[in-house]
């Protein structure tokens, strides 16, 4: 994707600071999809395998690698929707959620800036996975959750 | 380990660089190329992108690699380095870090975070109660908490983490001597300041340990480790519990807080959003008296399982045994003919069996933990210490607390109750052997992530208070803190 030019970037803030244009990038009911590499042996994963993943819980695939989750930066449209829709917690709650959990002596999962770099971290990375708009997805690997896909009516991430 | 392609250490050194953006719609994401870790987000502000924005990450990060391997190598041929100028080739060199390839995968070497806070603490007795010998007889502000974690990604699956609490003491410290409460002088002579005397501070390991993670039902420690009972004692960091002060059964330490040894630790899907966790400890045993070593042959073992079910909300229902042995001696020098020999002489010695219970549930708004111990005492006929004009009995100590909270719509406040049964061993030694009732009830507020605002009352007294003792006195006051993660 071709980076936004400054020009744009400053006419995107000051609509979006009047109120205009609230979530500009994530379309209306586009859903957001799992990613893992192109070469990942992974198809399938459970929605509860997906949030263990996505707690940081230490997680490893059928092929004995250990996931490594790669959120999008907080702030992001898909990642609010991703974090209610899989971990059940509002940008908020998983802001507090996450500094308790360091403090407890866990991890948090590390972020990416933007799609690009999500998308080739996950490509690039082995045991990485994330989630994207399905509009932003590439050469990635979709995964699906609980057998269904982003076409299907039930799918999760909708 | 296996050749990865100089794309990937571009890749992952970009993961690795740091980028504040929070807040921002994630079309403006787009424009930039870094990445950070997400528990450093919520105070940060949107910013504009880094200078690599327009550039792939791949050759962002790859191009200051090469720099530095072309001017190392013009370094190293043309001789000693001069002082760097603004613009040289010495400039562009960056420092190494060995082996640290896999760390990036995973951030940063090492991180340092924690958390503080400070308290106000007013006692509601009278001047004349026993109590204010040794909690606070006037109101008084203090820092209570300044702990730092080290946290270190030592490869992908080795971690290291410290937690170091920086405190005032031992400066200060109540004690008594002959039957008078006085306060511990650290004060000393400071050479950089004409001599003149300045309080010396101290600071306790609260845990520091190396980590290996070899599945997700297999995590190995090898240090100092948290005793995984109950939900307070790890949840320890005063911006994650809820309530000022620990439970009174906590910190009478009816389980070690911490204890030096191995714990190897897991996680078991057992159906989808159910999952065993356990984790099983081999160790010196309590650490109180001395941390790094074991005052007899007896190993401590501590076992741990719990369930938890995310359903809906999340519920967790634990529970953990500890036995051990704690051995206090003294050593002494005696001669068989002309040889030196050792011996050493058992002056306490108690073997403890602590059965801990913990259940939380938490949903939405809603917040509840509830916690109980069983720790049966026996002394060995060598070790039993003296209490009074006798011998310290054997003794059965149980204890427990419950704790409701809600956060309600109206910004974010949570009042809370706690209400909690606690033996405490140290006051048994001055003859109170009956539990302390306490009630609490406060106010938790989170205005943001990392800033907690604390207020709560606590009255307490013993049920079955004799007169004319300790316990015939109730105890009461107001606590208040904020506390802060950074």
């Amino acid at each position: 994707m071709e980076p936004l030019s400054f020009r744009r970037r400053q006419f995107l803030r000051a609509i979006a600071a009047i109120g205009l244009t609230p979530r500009i990038s994530l379309a209306a009911n586009e859903p957001l999809v799992i990613v893992t590499g192109s070469t990942s042996h992974l198809r399938d994963l459970s929605s509860d395998k997906l949030r263990r993943i996505f707690l940081a819980l230490p997680t490893d695939d059928d092929d004995g690698h250990r996931f490594l989750p790669i959120n999008l930066a907080q702030g992001n449209t898909a990642r609010e929707q991703f974090d209610r829709r899989v971990l059940n917690m509002s940008p908020t709650e998983a802001s507090r959620y996450w500094i308790d959990q360091r403090l407890r002596g866990s991890k948090p999962p590390r972020s990416a800036g933007s799609f690009d770099i999500c998308r080739r971290a996950v490509q690039e990375l082995p045991g990485a996975i994330s989630y994207l708009p399905a509009s932003a997805v590439g050469s990635l690997k979709v995964v699906s959750i609980d057998g269904r896909t982003p076409r299907d009516h039930n799918y999760a991430l909708k | 380990m296996r050749a990865l392609p100089t794309s990937y250490f571009a890749l992952i050194l970009a993961l690795a660089t740091t980028s504040a953006h929070a807040q921002e719609p994630h079309a403006e994401h787009e424009t930039q190329s870094s990445a950070h870790d997400p528990a450093e987000a919520p105070a940060t502000s949107a910013t504009e992108a880094s200078s690599a924005a327009t550039t792939p990450a791949t050759q962002a990060v790859a191009a200051p690699q090469g720099a530095a391997a072309t001017s190392a190598t013009a370094a190293s041929a043309e001789g000693p380095v001069a002082a760097p100028e603004a613009g040289s080739a010495a400039a562009e060199l960056v420092d190494e870090q060995p082996g640290a390839t896999d760390s990036l995968l995973n951030g940063e070497a090492l991180k340092i975070y924690g958390f503080g806070d400070v308290g106000y603490r007013q006692m509601l007795v009278p001047k004349s109660s026993p109590w204010l010998v040794y909690l606070n007889r006037h109101p008084s502000v203090f820092v209570g908490h300044l702990n730092f974690y080290f946290d270190s990604q030592l490869s992908e699956r080795w971690r290291a983490l410290a937690e170091v609490r920086f405190t005032y003491l031992p400066q200060g410290g109540w004690q008594t001597t002959d039957g008078v409460v006085h306060h511990r002088d650290t004060r000393t002579a400071d050479y950089m300041d004409f001599t003149r005397d300045h309080p010396v501070g101290g600071l306790m390991i609260e845990r520091a340990f190396i980590e290996y993670s070899a599945a997700s039902w297999l995590t190995l420690q090898a240090g100092q480790f948290l005793t995984p009972y109950g939900i307070w004692n790890v949840d320890h960091g005063s911006p994650v519990i809820i309530g000022v002060t620990p439970p009174y059964m906590v910190g009478a330490r009816l389980l070690p807080d911490s204890q030096v040894g191995l714990l190897g630790s897991g996680r078991i899907s057992l159906v989808d959003d159910l999952e065993l966790s356990y984790a099983l400890g081999i160790s010196n045993g309590r650490t109180d008296l001395i941390a790094y070593e074991d005052m007899d042959d007896n190993k401590a073992l501590t076992a741990r399982l719990a369930l938890t079910y995310r359903g809906a909300g999340e519920l967790t229902l634990g529970s953990t045994l500890y036995t051990g042995t704690n051995t206090d001696t003294t050593r002494e020098i005696y001669f068989e003919g002309a040889s030196p020999k050792s011996r050493e002489n058992i002056t306490y010695q108690v073997k403890e069996r602590s059965l801990a219970a913990d259940l939380r549930y938490v949903n939405g708004p809603l917040h509840f933990q509830a916690e109980g111990v069983l720790n049966d005492r026996k002394f060995t006929d060598k070790g039993r210490p003296t209490q009074g004009a006798g011998l310290s009995p054997d003794r059965r100590n149980i204890g427990g607390y419950a704790l409701v909270g809600y956060r309600t719509p109206l910004f974010g406040i949570m009042p809370y109750v706690k209400v909690e049964s606690s033996p405490d061993p140290a006051l048994q030694d001055l003859g109170v052997d009956q539990n302390v009732m306490l009630f609490t009830g406060g106010l938790n507020y989170r205005p943001v992530p990392r800033v907690v605002f604390k207020g709560e009352f606590t009255y307490g007294f013993f049920p079955d208070h004799k007169p004319n003792t300790f316990a015939d006195n109730p105890l009461a006051g107001i606590d208040l803190q904020i506390a802060w993660a950074f």
